[in-house]
Parts: structure tokens; C-alpha cells; sequence
């Protein structure tokens, strides 16, 4: 009685969920439908509203203000047809992202006027509303908006964001002060306590790329923070901007615990090499891992001179292949006698040292 | 002069394609490697201003073809965003004329343009 | 009959609960990844991967294409390749001992010389016949490698011990690329401090019905034919919603082998790619979640929504039904090396999702459903059969399944929306309707065929480990 029962229940069971994912399938397709629908839209209105943004960004790029004219402020004729869609939101997005993209490309007069343009449009009140929104990408692409628009009146507006919570957030918010500040938006890194990722990293470089190299103030703090990321940056700054005043600074770093901060002190020294430097390499290797034999052994083939012939030829008994490689290919480059002793060393008839030699004889580059 | 801008984002092309036309150049457009690969053959050209990373064909290889067709007959100019050391070094080794890095001015493009006009 | 009734209840209740089960299991992988989607979306909506290409910073990647027999298009595969954008870039072409002449169509077309390239064997390989690279400094970037044939793994390991960077794309050289991959593809690695990134995997979508020329895709469309659209349905389920979820679980077990990144320094760690499995992408990516698990390292393995791959499906029931017998076999090899994992604690979600996620959906499913049938079939016979429970049973798993096709579909159209026209979506959700009826059946025979397979060759699997083939590093 009791499996009759059950098995009646468990038909009207089934029954139920069937007809509850029915219901889910057909919302689901109705919400398909619906979003096509639109998006199909969008996109029709998306190509000519491109080209009317684009159109008028062009022109806004070569306007001349009529210098006579001191009563009135410099303008940039805009169409009705603009000006009637200006309201609409998806227009303004297309203009606004379009207005970015040619800032991002363009300095000068002409990136002048793209920032009297965006004033004049007064899109800036939208970046402010962004900044105030809830979700965090509206938050960061804000910021990042007043920043490529040179929008210093609003820095206070940013500051708070230096600190938060969300990577994203934060690092453009330090690439936004970085473009108001000059080198000293670096400041932050005096504090900062987070892991700085490779990425922030190579965003604040590459922002830093567009300013005047100078003023660069802090990095001796940074080269013996306890944040190992920012030691990390530090060194790709000595090593960009062949900062040679930090040479002895780097020294120190060889005796590092973190291998990986050795490592770019290796790398990074060797853009600033004094007569020295080949010697503390040398004396460092030793001491040294695999992978950082193998940097030394590289840094070498930049620094080294016939003093150092002796010690690169030693690495050629070394038993890992990696570094009997590295060795070659160091006294290779180390013009005009390095090779020799590559090519007269007890070894030179067996492997692998007969390939390394056939390979460097190749010249390949 | 008769120029082909070789570039994938629109607006800049319709930027550079202004300026140029205003400065009294011939302007041929092309968005992506293939397109410009096929101008460079079919008309004759005076100089060639190129973006790096394009759809089809980077403009490396595209100045690497002119250098071996037409020798110095075309020149070539690189504006690209790629400002890196080993990307210009091998620009102009592989035989580029000029190379200006995004961000650039468009002023100084066409002053270094009308230079290169005078000095054909 | 007390036996009858006994087999009854067991296959009622049995393939009841496992239905719930998978459902479950579907379910939330499918509410998994909504958030991981969005989240992603959102994060791209304002990243400028073009800045990735012109850092001076960015990591060395080389890309490793083993071709065999690929002579019909190897010149223009190679040339969309040597287009990707990224600055620091080598491009490494394996001609696995081609019967076809491959090697010849490289040397003419891009001017190639052979060098006395070294190569340190840090992973046993078969012989290298020569290395090749172009006399133009334009195709500088290229280097070609011809050996000796041993399979698409020992052509991986051939690559890793040329390349000379830190990190490896591994890919199928028919497949087509978009330029922007490598980009999107090497910033997990650079995003992650906390814990290390050991590959990064991408979605493949099916290339059929898509305008193609010189090695470029101009054009996304649905393909005509019912099997590569049923396929092309299935990849969007399963690279969309599937391995999304996982990601977001770090619980990912599978970077599908015709598209994925490494850390080369893992990779050789780990003894490279192993050429005594057919799944080979599998078997590397769970042996690295395993070193770096017993090695008590903190690591990821990252995965990129973006459509970057597109690579052509079997069209063939044939070819299919041979593709998903490999895959079977190469499921069962990789659970067996590793089967130290099933629901093992020390090994994390690994351990209690990852793993038992693949023997149970992937491995199992099938067979539990074809035994499923064969007992209807008994008992139907018997006339033991309560028709309307089987039928309700049947509908509401059918029903599920369209439900969870359609969900993926408006994933697809809410995030990438790939197929633009209308009538594309609307073919799209036909087949949702059609794949469990025409297609599914087949799938399953194909993976129970690839169970006797493996079940009948492991006796000449024995006999290939005694000629002394290198034993892969074990960790």
C-alpha cells in the first residue's frame, strides 16, 4: 500500500517539476528574446551615433579659438542633432568613450581640446554621478574619467578611493593622482601594506611613462620597504629610468631573503653597472639559486670584461646544462678572446658542450 | 604627397585623414594590415604612416615589405602606442623612416610630414 | 518475484536520486557562473589589454603548435599566428614526422635555414630531426622543429625544451586565434600575489558556419549542419557555464589542449605533458594541481570566458563518435593515475569537488544511464514496468536539460553574444530541444564504446611500458 502511495505521489512530484521548469524555459526564452530585441537596437542606433561623436570629436581636435574673441569662452560648434541626443544615455556613453579613447591617443593643442570639448558637453557632472553609484566598475571607470580629463578640481573627490578596499578601485585611483600629482601620487607606496599585483605594477609604469622623467623622490624608502611588491617596483624604476644613484642600495638587496627581489636586483644593476659591479655579481653567486645563477650568468654577458674570464669559464664544469649555456653565451659576447676559451676547454669534445659551441658558432639571433 | 594611413581604430583614422587632407596630401585610408597590404601594391604611394598592431598584419611586417619592394622610394612612418626600446630599434631596423609613439600630437605628425615632403 | 521488485526499487529510487543529484549539481553550477561572469565582464569593461602590449614589463610567452599532417593550411595558420599581438613573442611550430610535406611548403614560404639550435633536454623527448628559423627579420619570431613522430605530447615537451620563456601557450595549430589572446590570456598571471597562477585556460568555440579567410575569422555565424551546431551548443554549456563555475571555485581540472597557458617552470617541474594518456591537457593540468598541492603552495588555475579560440568541429558521426571515445579513455587514464585524490581532504576542493565532479558527471553519467536502459529494457520485458512513473521520470529529465541549454544560450547572448542574427539563436534553441533526443543517445554510446576500449587495449598499454619508454617525473 504504502509503495502505491509513493509512487503515485512521486508521478504528481515529477509532474510538478516539470511543469516549474517548463515555466523557467519559457521566461528564460522570453528574457532571450526580449535582450536581442534590444541589443539589435542598440547596435543600429551604434553605428551612427559613432560617427556623429566621431565627426564632432574631429573637428573639436583642430579647433583654433578665435584669440580676438576675449569675451567669450572658447567653443566648439556643436550640431542640434548632438545636441538633441546629448539627453540620451547610450549616445552619451558612445561620445564619452569615444572622447576617452582619443585623449588616451593624443597630447598637445589637440588633446587640449578634447578637455574643452568634454567641459563644454559637460560630461563631467556624469563622471561625478559615477563616482557616487554603488557598483565598483561605475566607481572606477569614473575616476579613471577625471583623471584622463585632467580634472584636478575634483582630486578631493578621489582622495577617498586611495585606500579602498577593491583593488580595481584603487589602482586607478593612485593612476588618477599619479596624473594630477606628477611623481609625487607614488607617495602612497611610503604606507602601503597590500601586495602590489605585477599589473597594478606595470599600469603605474606605464602611467608614469607619459611624465617628465623627474622628481623621482622616495625610492630609497621603497627600495627597504618591508612590502616586498614595492621593493619589487622599486627596482623596475631603478632599472627603467638607469637610476645609478642606487647602486650601492642594490648591493644590499643581494643579501635579501626573498629570491625573487634578488633576482630583479640582479637585473636591475646591471642597467647601472659601475667597475664594481661584475665582482659583487660574482661574489654573490655562490650564495645563489638556479634561477639566479642563470640572471648573474646573463648580467655578465652585458658586464663583463677579460678579469671575469676566468670565473665564467669555471661555470663551464658546472653539471646543469642551463648554466654551461649561460656561461657560453657570456664569454661569447665578451669580445674578442671570450670564446676562445669556450672552444679550448677540456669539455669542448663531449655533449652537451659540442652542440653549445655549433649553436653559438651559428650566430643565431 | 600620397599618403596611406594604415590603422584599426576609426577615429583616428578619420582624425589623421583631416589634417593631412587639409595640409594638401592625398590620403588613402586602409583599416587593417590586408587592406593596406593591397593599396602599398596597387597605387603608388609616397609615404605610408602605420600602426603596429593591427587586424591581419602588423605594420612591422607591412614596413619590412615596402623596405624590400620599393627600397627608400616609400617612406614609412610607425605611430603606434608601442613605444617600447626593442619595438623602435626593430622599426627602424627593419626600415622605417620615422617612428612616433601614441600619445602623439597630430601637429607635430604633420610638421614632420611637410619635412619629409621638402626633403624628397 | 521478490527479486523483480527488489531491482524495481532499486532502479526507481537509484536513478531518482542520481537525477536529483546531478541536478543539484547543475544547478549550481549554473548560479555559480552568473556571478563569476559578471564579475568578469565588469573587469574587462575597463581594461586596456593594448597597454599590455606595449609595456616594456610584460613576461615572455611561447607559443607551442604541433602539427601533423596539417600541410593543406600550415602557411596560413602559421601566419595568423606570427600576427597575434604581443611584443615578447615566440612562435614555435613542432612538425610532428609529417607524412605530408609540411616541413618543405615552411622552408619555401618563410624562408627558412636550418641552425644548430641547442636544446637542453630537460624533458625526455623523441629525436629532433632539425630547427629551423627564417633568414627575414620579419618572421623573426618563428622557429620551426622537425622530429621524429611520437604523439602530440612528446611534440608539447619537444616545444617546452626549446622555448625560451617563462610562460607556454599550448594550442592546435588549426585553430584560429584572435589577436588580443595572448594578452587577455597572460594577465591572471600578473594579477595574483597571494597565490601562484599555474595556467590559465580559454574557451574554444566551434568554428563551422563561420566566414573564414587566410587564417581569420571575419565572421561568427552558426554552422548549418545539425552536429557541429549541436556541438557548438555544447561548448557554450560547457566553456560557459561549466568551467566558469569551476574557476570561480579554483576547482578546475581541465584546460582544454587546444588552448591553454602554462608556467613553464611547473611544467617541467612536474616532467611535462604525459605521452601514455590520450588526454594528455588533462593529465598535465591535474599532475600540476597535484605537485602544488603536495608541495603546499598556494596556486590557482585561472580561466578566460573571452571567445578567443575558434577551432573546426567533427562533422562526421564517425570522427565524433572517435573524438569523445578518446576523451572518454583519456577521463578514465587521468582519474586512475590520480585516483589518490577521490574525496581526499589534504587535496582541498580538488579533493571533495574537482575530482568527484569529473568521475560522477563525466565519467559515470553515462554509464549509470546506459545501464539505466538496458534494465528498463529487462524489466520492461518483464512487464514490471510503471509506465507512468518511467514517463513522468523521463519528461522531467528531458525537460531539465532543455532548461539548462536555454540558460546557457542567454548566458551566450547577455555576455558575448556571438551570433548576432535572430534566426541564429532561435536555430540555437530548436537544437536545445532536439540535443537530448538525437544527440545525447550517441554521446553516451560513444562514451561506453570509449569504457570497452580502454578496458580491451590495457593489456597493450602494459606491453608499451616495457619497451622502456621514459617514465614521466611522478610527484
Amino acid at each position: 500500500m504504502l509503495f502505491q502511495y509513493f509512487n503515485l505521489s512521486g508521478v504528481h512530484f515529477l509532474i510538478g517539476i516539470t511543469i516549474i521548469f517548463c515555466g523557467f524555459i519559457i521566461l528564460l526564452i522570453s528574457f532571450i528574446a526580449i535582450s536581442i530585441f534590444i541589443l539589435n537596437k542598440r547596435e543600429l542606433n551604434y553605428y551612427n551615433w559613432k560617427e556623429l561623436a566621431d565627426d564632432l570629436i574631429t573637428i573639436a581636435i583642430f579647433f583654433e579659438p578665435d584669440e580676438l574673441d576675449l569675451l567669450n569662452k572658447p567653443a566648439v560648434e556643436i550640431s542640434p542633432k548632438v545636441q538633441k541626443l546629448l539627453p540620451n544615455k547610450y549616445f552619451r556613453k558612445i561620445l564619452t568613450n569615444q572622447l576617452l579613447s582619443a585623449k588616451e591617443n593624443m597630447i598637445g593643442s589637440s588633446g587640449d581640446n578634447l578637455e574643452l570639448l568634454y567641459n563644454q558637453l559637460g560630461l563631467e557632472v556624469f563622471a561625478l554621478k559615477k563616482i557616487k553609484s554603488k557598483s565598483w566598475h561605475k566607481i572606477a571607470n569614473g575616476i579613471k574619467e577625471l583623471g584622463l580629463m585632467n580634472l584636478k578640481k575634483y582630486r578631493m573627490e578621489v582622495e577617498p578611493f586611495l585606500n579602498y578596499r577593491r583593488t580595481l578601485i584603487r589602482i586607478e585611483a593612485q593612476n588618477t593622482m599619479l596624473k594630477f600629482n606628477g611623481f609625487q601620487g607614488l607617495r602612497f607606496l611610503d604606507t602601503a601594506t597590500n601586495p602590489i599585483t605585477e599589473w597594478h605594477q606595470l599600469k603605474l609604469l606605464e602611467e608614469l611613462a607619459q611624465l617628465p622623467p623627474d622628481d623621482f623622490t622616495g625610492i630609497e624608502n621603497w627600495l627597504n620597504s618591508t612590502n616586498d611588491s614595492v621593493v619589487l617596483f622599486a627596482l623596475k624604476l631603478v632599472r627603467n629610468y638607469h637610476l645609478f644613484q642606487f647602486h650601492q642600495q642594490l648591493l644590499q638587496l643581494f643579501s635579501h631573503q626573498n629570491e625573487s627581489i634578488r633576482l630583479h636586483a640582479i637585473g636591475a644593476i646591471k642597467e647601472i653597472p659601475n667597475e664594481t659591479t661584475a665582482n659583487h655579481l660574482i661574489a654573490l653567486y655562490p650564495k645563489e639559486t638556479l634561477k639566479n645563477k642563470l640572471e648573474i650568468l646573463a648580467a655578465l654577458k652585458d658586464l663583463a670584461m677579460e678579469e671575469e674570464i676566468p670565473f665564467i669559464v669555471s661555470c663551464l664544469d658546472d653539471d646543469f646544462t642551463d648554466i654551461k649555456f649561460a656561461a657560453a653565451s657570456s664569454l661569447y659576447y665578451l669580445k674578442p678572446n671570450g670564446f676562445k676559451y669556450v672552444l679550448t676547454h677540456l669539455d669542448a669534445d663531449k655533449e652537451p658542450l659540442i652542440s653549445i659551441i655549433k649553436h653559438f658558432k651559428s650566430d643565431i639571433k | 604627397m600620397r599618403i596611406l594611413i594604415a590603422e584599426d581604430d576609426q577615429l583616428m583614422l578619420k582624425t589623421l585623414e583631416f589634417r593631412l587632407k587639409k595640409d594638401g596630401h592625398e590620403v588613402f585610408l586602409s583599416k587593417d594590415g590586408q587592406e593596406a597590404m593591397e593599396m602599398i601594391n596597387s597605387q603608388e604611394l609616397d609615404l605610408v604612416i602605420s600602426d603596429i598592431m593591427m587586424p591581419y598584419s602588423s605594420g612591422l611586417e607591412l614596413i619590412g615589405f615596402i623596405k624590400q619592394k620599393f627600397n627608400n622610394n616609400v617612406k614609412t612612418i610607425i605611430l603606434s602606442g608601442m613605444g617600447q626600446e626593442n619595438v623602435i630599434l626593430e622599426a627602424f631596423r627593419l626600415g622605417a623612416t620615422d617612428f612616433i609613439t601614441k600619445p602623439f600630437s597630430p601637429n607635430e605628425l604633420s610638421m614632420r610630414i611637410n619635412r619629409l615632403a621638402l626633403s624628397n | 518475484m521478490i527479486w523483480l521488485r527488489l531491482l524495481y526499487d532499486l532502479v526507481t529510487y537509484g536513478l531518482l536520486c542520481y537525477s536529483l543529484f546531478l541536478l543539484t549539481g547543475y544547478i549550481c553550477i549554473g548560479i555559480f557562473s552568473i556571478g563569476e561572469i559578471n564579475k568578469y565582464l565588469q573587469k574587462n569593461s575597463f581594461t586596456n589589454y593594448r597597454m599590455l602590449a606595449s609595456s616594456n614589463d610584460i613576461p615572455g610567452i611561447s607559443i607551442l603548435a604541433p602539427a601533423y599532417n596539417e600541410g593543406a593550411n600550415i602557411i596560413e595558420n602559421v601566419r595568423s599566428l606570427l600576427s597575434i599581438h604581443y611584443n615578447n613573442l615566440e612562435v614555435i611550430i613542432i612538425n610532428d614526422g609529417s607524412k605530408d610535406d609540411s616541413i618543405d611548403k615552411l622552408m619555401v614560404a618563410y624562408d627558412l635555414e636550418k641552425l644548430d639550435y641547442f636544446v637542453n633536454q630537460k624533458i625526455d623527448t623523441k629525436k629532433i630531426r632539425g630547427i629551423y628559423k627564417s633568414k627575414n627579420s620579419i618572421y623573426r619570431k618563428l622557429i620551426v622543429v622537425d622530429k621524429e613522430n611520437g604523439g602530440k605530447a612528446d611534440a608539447l615537451n619537444v616545444g617546452i625544451n626549446v622555448s625560451k620563456n617563462e610562460y607556454v601557450v599550448c594550442i592546435d595549430v588549426d585553430c584560429i586565434i584572435e589577436q588580443d589572446a595572448l594578452l587577455k590570456l597572460i594577465k591572471p598571471f600578473l594579477e595574483n600575489t597571494r597565490e601562484r597562477v599555474i595556467a590559465t585556460g580559454g574557451v574554444v568555440r566551434i568554428a563551422n558556419g563561420c566566414e573564414i579567410a587566410n587564417g581569420r575569422l571575419i565572421k561568427v555565424g552558426l554552422p548549418h549542419d545539425f552536429l557541429p551546431r549541436v556541438q557548438t551548443l555544447e561548448y557554450i554549456r560547457a566553456f560557459l557555464l561549466g568551467r566558469m563555475a569551476w574557476s570561480r571555485l579554483n576547482a578546475l581540472m581541465l584546460i582544454s589542449g587546444a588552448f591553454g597557458a602554462f608556467d613553464k617552470e611547473i611544467v617541467i617541474e612536474c616532467g611535462g605533458y604525459n605521452h601514455k594518456t590520450v588526454g594528455e591537457d588533462m593529465e598535465l593540468v591535474v599532475r600540476m594541481r597535484r605537485y602544488m598541492e603536495e608541495h603546499d603552495l598556494p596556486y590557482k588555475v585561472a580561466f578566460i570566458p573571452d571567445p578567443l579560440c575558434w577551432t573546426e568541429a567533427p562533422a562526421s558521426y564517425k570522427i565524433l563518435g572517435r573524438q569523445r571515445n578518446r576523451w572518454t579513455r583519456g577521463t578514465i587514464e587521468t582519474l586512475k593515475f590520480h585516483k589518490v585524490i577521490f574525496l581526499n581532504t589534504t587535496y582541498g576542493v580538488l579533493g571533495v569537488l574537482g575530482y568527484p565532479y569529473w568521475f560522477f558527471f563525466e565519467l559515470l553519467a553515462p554509464l549509470v544511464e546506459f545501464t539505466g536502459i538496458i534494465i528498463f529494457v529487462f524489466l520492461a520485458l518483464f512487464g514490471a514496468i510503471n509506465w507512468p512513473y518511467f514517463l513522468a521520470l523521463l519528461v522531467c529529465v528531458y525537460t531539465f536539460g532543455v532548461l539548462y541549454s536555454i540558460f546557457a544560450i542567454l548566458m551566450e547572448v547577455l555576455s558575448y553574444n556571438q551570433y548576432r542574427r535572430g534566426k541564429d539563436i532561435l536555430n540555437l534553441m530548436l537544437t536545445a530541444f532536439l540535443e537530448p533526443i538525437f544527440f545525447h543517445p550517441f554521446v553516451v554510446w560513444a562514451a561506453v564504446k570509449g569504457n570497452i576500449d580502454y578496458l580491451q587495449k590495457k593489456s597493450s598499454w602494459g606491453e608499451m611500458t616495457r619497451t622502456g619508454l621514459s617514465q614521466p617525473k611522478k610527484t
